[in-house]
C-alpha cells in the first residue's frame, strides 16, 4: 500500500516537473547560474578571457576605497530618492483621474499606457535628446516665455532630471495596478463619507489611500528594485555625464565588465548593489505592519 | 529512480550546452570538425559570420561586396553583424568570452594585446597563406598584427587624425582654412554669427581633445606622450601645458565647451548632430579612415569638406602626428570553416572587384592589389586618400597601443571635463592626470 502510493506520487511529480521544465531550465541557466557564478567571481580577478584567479576579499576591500564607486553610489541614491516617489505619485494621480466615469475613458486608459510600451528603447532616447537639446522643444518653449534656456545635458542636476522624467513618464504599469486597486475600494465607504459631509480631499487621504496601501506597498518595492538597477536611460541619453552626474552604479558595473575587463571587481559591485537592494526591501517589509492596511487583517485575527 | 536520474542528467547536459563555456572542450571537438571542413569546400553549404563597426558608407559598401562574394561562391552564405562604434568593443568582448564570436572579425589595434595575450587568441593567418595572399602587405604593416610572432590580424589600412574643415562655412564667413597652430587659435575671429564654431574636438569623450594636445606638446617638447616601453613620457608640466592649450582653444571660441557640446545632443556622435550637418561646427579632427561618414552627410546638404594642413610649430622637435593601423581583420580561432573564412577575407582585402566596391570605406587599403585596383578605377582621390597620404608622409609617430585603452581614455575625458567646467587649476588637474596615467600604464604593462 505504502509502496504504490509512493510510486504514484513520484510519477505525478515527474509530470509536474516536466510541465515546469521550460521555466525551470530558464531559471537554472539564466538566473541561478549567473547568480552563483557572479558570487564566485566577486572573489576573483577575471578578465573574461583567461581563467579567474582567487583573490579573496580584495575586491570588496578595494571597493570602499574607490572614489568612482562611492560617487556612483551617491548618484544612484539620489536617483532612487527622487525617481521612486515621483513615479508613484504621478501614476497614482493618473490612475485617480482615469478612475472617474468619463466618456471614452477606455480610450484614455489605453493611450496613457503607450509610453510604457515604448519604454526604454533607443528611439525614445533620441526623442529625449531632441526635446531637451540646446534648441530643443523645452528650451524653445522657455524662450517664448522669456526665460533663459536651461543647460539640460550640460549640468549634472538637469541631466539627472531628464533621466528621472523619462522613467516617470513610463508610469503605465504602476498606473494600471493602482487603477485596479482604486476600483476595489468599496463605494459604500464614499457614500457614507458623503453623508457625513466629508470633502473629496479628505476622502482621498482617509479612505482611498489607506485602502490601497497593500498595492502602494507592492508598487513601492517593485519600483525601488527597478530604480536601483536603472541602466538604459543614462546609458542611452547622457552616457553617465556630465562629470559623472548621471553615472549610476549599474553603468559602472557594465563599464568595469566590458570596457575595463574587471569582471571580478564588477561582480563584487553587483553583490554590494544586491545587498543594498535587499536591505531596503527588508526595511520596507518590516515597516509595512505600521502602514499597510489589509482588509482581512493580513490573514491574522 | 532511473528515470529521475536520466532526466536530471539530460537537464544538466542541456544546461551546460546552452551556457556554452566550451573553452576547454574545444580542443577535443576541434579535430572532427576540421575534418568536415575539407569536405565543405567541395560544395557543402557553409555559413560564415562576419562582424564590423562603422558608418553607413562602410555598411553599404561591405554588404554589397559580401553579396558579390556570395554570388561567386554559391555554397557559402555570409551573415553580417554590424553597427556603430559605440558599444561595439563591449559586444566583441562578450562574444569572445562566450565563444560566440563571428568567423571573421574586424578588430581595433588596441584590442589585440588583450584579446590575444599569448598570440593564440586568433587563428594563425600564416597557416592560411595558401588562400590568403599575404605578399600584398609589407613587413611593417604585418608587424602591427603580430603577437609573439604569430600573425593574428591583417591591418586593412593605416590612418591618423587630420584636421578637416567645412569649406562652405569657412567661405560663408570669408575665413581662411587654418594652416598653423596660430591660424587655428585665431580661426574663430571671423565666425561672427552666434552658434558657429570653426572646429570640434569631440571633447565630451575627451580622447580627440587630448590627442590634439598631445600632438602639440610632442612637437613642443620632442618627448613621446607614451614611451615605447609603456611608461609615461610627459611630465606634469607637459600635461599642464597641453591642457592650457585646450583651454585657450575653448576660450577663443574655436571649439565649444564640454557643456555646450553635451547640451546639444547628449552623447550623440558629432556627424549625427544638427550642428555638424547644418555646417555650424565647421571642422573636425578625425581618422582618415572614418572621415567618409562626416563627408557624406555634408554632401547631402551641398556642403564641401576639405582636408586642412597639419599644423606644425616653427621649431617643432618632432612631427608629433600619429599613425596607426586603422582597423584589422582577424579570423576566429574556433572557426569551423577556416578555409572559407580565409576566402572571404582574401576577397575583401585583395580582390580587385571588391576593392572597387569597398572603395575607401575602411581608409586607403594597405593591400597592394587593392590599391592598384582603386588606382585603375580612378578612386584614389578624395579626402580620405589625401588624409592618409598626408599622415604617411609626415614622418608620423606610431601610436602606442596603450593610448587608446578604455581606462586611459576615461582619464583624458575626466581631465578635459574638469578643465572645461573650471573645476580646478590646470596645475591641479595635470598633477592628478599624471598620477592616474602613470598608475594605469603600470597596470597595463605589468
Amino acid at each position: 500500500m505504502k509502496k504504490t502510493r509512493k510510486a504514484s506520487f513520484s510519477k505525478d511529480r515527474y509530470i509536474g516537473l516536466l510541465y515546469i521544465a521550460p521555466w525551470l531550465i530558464g531559471f537554472l541557466v539564466f538566473t541561478l547560474y549567473p547568480i552563483v557564478a557572479s558570487f564566485y567571481l566577486s572573489f576573483t580577478e577575471y578578465d573574461l578571457l583567461s581563467a579567474p584567479t582567487w583573490v579573496g576579499l580584495q575586491n570588496f576591500k578595494e571597493l570602499f576605497k574607490d572614489k568612482e564607486f562611492i560617487k556612483a553610489l551617491t548618484v544612484t541614491a539620489k536617483y532612487v530618492i527622487f525617481e521612486v516617489p515621483l513615479k508613484l505619485a504621478f501614476s497614482l494621480f493618473i490612475a485617480f483621474i482615469l478612475n472617474m466615469n468619463l466618456k471614452g475613458i477606455n480610450f484614455f486608459r489605453t493611450a496613457y499606457y503607450i509610453p510604457s510600451i515604448l519604454g526604454s528603447n533607443v528611439a525614445i532616447a533620441i526623442l529625449w535628446k531632441f526635446i531637451f537639446s540646446t534648441d530643443g522643444l523645452v528650451n524653445q518653449v522657455l524662450g517664448v516665455l522669456h526665460m533663459n534656456p536651461i543647460s539640460w545635458f550640460g549640468q549634472a542636476n538637469p541631466a539627472m532630471f531628464t533621466i528621472i522624467l523619462l522613467r516617470v513618464w513610463e508610469f503605465g504599469s504602476t498606473m494600471v495596478i493602482f487603477l485596479a486597486a482604486l476600483k476595489e475600494v468599496p463605494g459604500e465607504l464614499y457614500e457614507a463619507a458623503e453623508v457625513d459631509g466629508s470633502s473629496k480631499l479628505r476622502n482621498f487621504f482617509t479612505i482611498t489611500l489607506p485602502m490601497i496601501t497593500p498595492v502602494l506597498f507592492f508598487n513601492f518595492v517593485m519600483q525601488l528594485v527597478h530604480a536601483f538597477q536603472e541602466f538604459n536611460a543614462p546609458y542611452l541619453v547622457t552616457n553617465g555625464g556630465p562629470m559623472k552626474g548621471t553615472y549610476l552604479l549599474p553603468m559602472l558595473i557594465y563599464d568595469n565588465t566590458f570596457k575595463y575587463y574587471n569582471m571580478g571587481y564588477a561582480s563584487a559591485m553587483s553583490w554590494i548593489l544586491f545587498i543594498i537592494i535587499m536591505a531596503f526591501t527588508m526595511i520596507t517589509f518590516r515597516s509595512s505592519k505600521y502602514w499597510v492596511f489589509y482588509n482581512d487583517n493580513g490573514g491574522e485575527e | 529512480m532511473k528515470k529521475a536520474l536520466a532526466m536530471s542528467l539530460a537537464t544538466c547536459l542541456l544546461a551546460t550546452s546552452m551556457v556554452g563555456c566550451g573553452g576547454k572542450n574545444d580542443a577535443t571537438t576541434q579535430k572532427p570538425v576540421e575534418g568536415t571542413t575539407e569536405g565543405s569546400s567541395t560544395g557543402d553549404k557553409v555559413e560564415l559570420r562576419i562582424s564590423w563597426w562603422g558608418g553607413d558608407d562602410r555598411h553599404t559598401a561591405t554588404l554589397e561586396a559580401i553579396k558579390k562574394f556570395e554570388e561567386l561562391h554559391p555554397n557559402i552564405t555570409v551573415k553580417s553583424e554590424y553597427g556603430g562604434w559605440d558599444g561595439h568593443a563591449e559586444k566583441i568582448n562578450t562574444q569572445m568570452a562566450g565563444g560566440t564570436a563571428t568567423d571573421v572579425i574586424q578588430i581595433n589595434y588596441d584590442w589585440l594585446s588583450r584579446l590575444s595575450k599569448d598570440g593564440k587568441g586568433f587563428y594563425d593567418l600564416e597557416s592560411l597563406s595558401d588562400t590568403l595572399s599575404l605578399e600584398n602587405y609589407g613587413d611593417t604593416e604585418l608587424a602591427f598584427g603580430r603577437r609573439e610572432g604569430i600573425l593574428n590580424a591583417i591591418p586593412v589600412s593605416t590612418t591618423g587624425r587630420s584636421a578637416y574643415y567645412n569649406k562652405t562655412t569657412f567661405d560663408k564667413f570669408g575665413a581662411e582654412i587654418p594652416k598653423t597652430w596660430e591660424d587655428l587659435l585665431a580661426s574663430a575671429e571671423k565666425f561672427s554669427e552666434e552658434g558657429y564654431y570653426p572646429f570640434d574636438l569631440d571633447n565630451g569623450s575627451g580622447f580627440t581633445t587630448w590627442y590634439l594636445a598631445t600632438v602639440y606638446m610632442q612637437q613642443k617638447t620632442g618627448r613621446n606622450f607614451i614611451n615605447e616601453d609603456g611608461t609615461l613620457g610627459f611630465t606634469v608640466e607637459d600635461i599642464k601645458e597641453g591642457l592650457d592649450f585646450y583651454k585657450e582653444l575653448e576660450n577663443k571660441g574655436v571649439v565649444r565647451s564640454v557643456e555646450a557640446r553635451a547640451n546639444e545632443a547628449g552623447n550623440t556622435a558629432l556627424y549625427q548632430t544638427p550642428s555638424w550637418i547644418d555646417g555650424k561646427v565647421a571642422g573636425v579632427l578625425e581618422w582618415s579612415s572614418s572621415i567618409g561618414k562626416y563627408e557624406a552627410v555634408l554632401k547631402e546638404k551641398g556642403q564641401e569638406l576639405v582636408l586642412g594642413e597639419l599644423p606644425m610649430l616653427a621649431d617643432a622637435k618632432m612631427t608629433g602626428w600619429f599613425m596607426k593601423p586603422s582597423l584589422m581583420f582577424a579570423i576566429n580561432k574556433d572557426t569551423k570553416h577556416p578555409k572559407e573564412a580565409a576566402m572571404l577575407l582574401e576577397f575583401l582585402l585583395n580582390d580587385p572587384e571588391a576593392a572597387v566596391i569597398l572603395g575607401t570605406s575602411r581608409g586607403i587599403p594597405s593591400s597592394k592589389a587593392a590599391k592598384e585596383a582603386l588606382q585603375a578605377a580612378g578612386q584614389l582621390d578624395g579626402i580620405a586618400f589625401e588624409g592618409t597620404k598626408q599622415i604617411e608622409s609626415s614622418n608620423p609617430t606610431l601610436i602606442s597601443p596603450f593610448m587608446e585603452n578604455a581606462k586611459m581614455k576615461e582619464i583624458y575625458a575626466a581631465a578635459i571635463e574638469q578643465v572645461s567646467y573650471n573645476l580646478g587649476t590646470t596645475d591641479e588637474i595635470a598633477a592628478q592626470m599624471h598620477a592616474d596615467l602613470t598608475k594605469q600604464l603600470a597596470s597595463l604593462t605589468k
